[in-house]
């Protein structure tokens, strides 16, 4: 106990050395790519690049990349398992990705309601529109922003239990409502040469709409 | 503080690195961390309950909320404890908005720290897609500064256990502070080498920025019409800054080694360390006026205390106004701050 005790400063100086290295290594990130992933038109230049090194066929290059991926996966879980517990234990990592994407094509968020009896839609919510700003403070609170703000072409995980809330406060808020209209608009700021040549099929994406009746089957049906 | 050892060789080397990670300094910078990082994370769960969004994000997806956890096949722990209704979700935003706030004062820190893990955690099972990176990188600080002595000033326990709110000069181990600065520098370098996209390089001009800020739900204003220009100058200051962080390991090296700048080079590494650090604080601080991306910048913010050395400490000035944050070194260690 005493050697520990003399020799502490230096035992914490390995220890702290080690958890720094371990930091940097369970951080990088190391996709294992299936030969099925491979065949995605991004790993186009990997494979050839392979292909120019190593003098093998577009299928053995893709299997080698395959093979070698796995293995670097397989090395870094067993470097990083000593401390990979305490990360799992506090749910965070060491990979930081911060607007690593920037994509040419975002979504707009619009939220529309159709009153009893019509067949109009009214804009209850848009971004930066003072006259469609329905919950907007609670939709655009970080929590919530994670639900639908899309980064690429598909929705995020939590759109859909997203749609159905919205429509919860709609309803709750409107008497005569009766259809919930929650959709995103597409914005392309793509240039025009590419534009013309894959134009979008859409305008609008991922529209969920909901109807007053439906809303009210479900809420009976979980207090069955 | 540690003397300055003399010994050439590696048997020098590795007894000035032991000695580093010994050195002890004024607790007025963890504390400052301490109470900013536990505000930042009060601020958000208050927020939250303000807006009566509680049971809205961590509420079964059945009864058209958001929260999905009863699906789970692992339960979260507070729901295995408490069952599935809404008092496992109070007991979680409320009592991680008491920790946070007992954290920041400084009472029953460790405690309190642990608690504020502990419900950091179990909101990020209840609602896994709320778990941001910025979450995850407050829980990371927040471990280190449990560890850390950082209630030994500015904080309620310095005035139960010693009589005093403040006790600038009382020193504790630096290395916490250390780790802090060591993950602050990794989270931009990782975040460098993530930013793979071609726009955040010059093949494609630096362009990121400005696409970016034609993420609607991102910005706070339309920012359409801002020139593309300044976009890019933000995109490539953004991504050298982020790139050269691991500099900022060398440049501490070198003015810790050389305090008083005799060399040349030392002094352009004090200008390097000091412009790393205004740009820094710049990009955040425009983020926070442009953006509405949460804790994000206000937590990132918070990290920068980090930067808050002895040096700067002691170069406050005497009166009332500093006199809980000024350091004034013991007669035996004077003359030994770490730069």
């Amino acid at each position: 106990m005493n050697r520990l005790k003399q020799h502490w400063p230096a035992v914490r100086a390995v220890f702290l050395t080690l958890v720094i290295l371990h930091a940097i290594v369970y951080g990088i990130q190391t996709p294992v790519l299936s030969i099925q992933r491979l065949e995605h038109e991004y790993w186009q230049p990997l494979i050839g690049r392979v292909q120019g090194l190593t003098g093998d066929n577009e299928a053995e290059s893709r299997a080698r990349i395959s093979r070698y991926s796995q293995q670097l996966a397989n090395a870094k879980s067993y470097v990083t398992w000593p401390l990979a517990w305490l990360y799992g234990l506090l749910r965070a990592g060491q990979t930081w990705n911060m607007f690593d994407g920037a994509e040419q094509q975002s979504f707009q968020l619009y939220i529309d309601m159709r009153r009893e009896g019509t067949d109009t839609w009214e804009v209850l919510y848009t971004a930066h529109d003072p006259t469609a700003a329905f919950e907007a403070e609670r939709l655009e609170y970080r929590r919530v922003q994670a639900c639908y703000i899309a980064f690429d072409a598909a929705a995020p995980g939590p759109y859909y239990p997203f749609t159905r809330w919205v429509a919860k406060r709609v309803f709750y808020t409107f008497e005569d409502a009766d259809e919930v209209r929650v959709r995103m608009r597409r914005l392309d700021y793509r240039d025009r040469a590419v534009r013309e040549a894959r134009p979008e099929r859409t305008l609008w994406a991922h529209g969920v709409r909901i109807t007053r009746a439906q809303f009210e089957r479900d809420m009976a049906a979980l207090h069955d | 503080m540690t003397d300055h050892l003399d010994a050439s060789g590696w048997r020098g080397r590795a007894a000035r690195y032991v000695a580093l990670w010994d050195e002890r300094e004024p607790a007025t910078a963890l504390a400052l961390l301490r109470i900013v990082m536990g505000c930042v994370l009060a601020y958000d769960l208050i927020y939250l309950v303000c807006l009566d969004l509680t049971l809205t994000i961590f509420d079964d997806v059945n009864a058209y909320n958001l929260g999905y956890s009863s699906e789970l096949s692992v339960q979260p722990l507070v729901r295995e404890l408490l069952g599935p209704g809404p008092l496992a979700i109070y007991v979680v935003v409320y009592g991680g908005i008491a920790a946070a706030l007992l954290f920041a004062a400084g009472f029953m820190t460790r405690v309190s720290g642990v608690l504020v893990l502990v419900t950091q955690v179990q909101l990020a099972a209840l609602y896994v897609d709320g778990n941001r990176g910025i979450d995850q990188l407050l829980r990371l600080a927040i471990l280190l500064l449990v560890l850390s002595r950082s209630h030994e000033t500015l904080s309620v326990d310095a005035r139960l256990r010693h009589g005093q709110w403040a006790r600038p000069s009382v020193l504790v181990p630096a290395w916490p502070r250390y780790m802090i600065i060591m993950q602050l520098v990794w989270l931009y370098t990782s975040a460098a080498i993530s930013k793979e996209h071609y726009l955040w390089s010059s093949r494609g001009d630096y362009m990121a920025l400005f696409y970016i800020l034609r993420y609607q739900h991102f910005v706070r204003w339309d920012m359409t019409w801002l020139p593309a220009w300044v976009t890019q100058v933000g995109a490539f200051t953004t991504y050298w800054f982020e790139a050269l962080a691991g500099l900022m390991i060398v440049a501490c090296w070198r003015t810790r080694r050389d305090p008083a700048c005799t060399k040349r080079s030392t002094r352009a590494w004090w200008v390097y360390k000091r412009a790393w650090i205004t740009i820094g604080v710049g990009l955040h601080s425009t983020l926070l006026l442009l953006m509405n991306i949460g804790i994000f910048t206000t937590g990132m913010l918070a990290f920068y205390f980090c930067w808050i050395s002895p040096a700067f400490l002691q170069r406050l000035p005497p009166g009332r106004l500093w006199s809980a944050l000024r350091f004034v070194p013991p007669p035996a260690s004077e003359g030994q701050t770490p730069a």
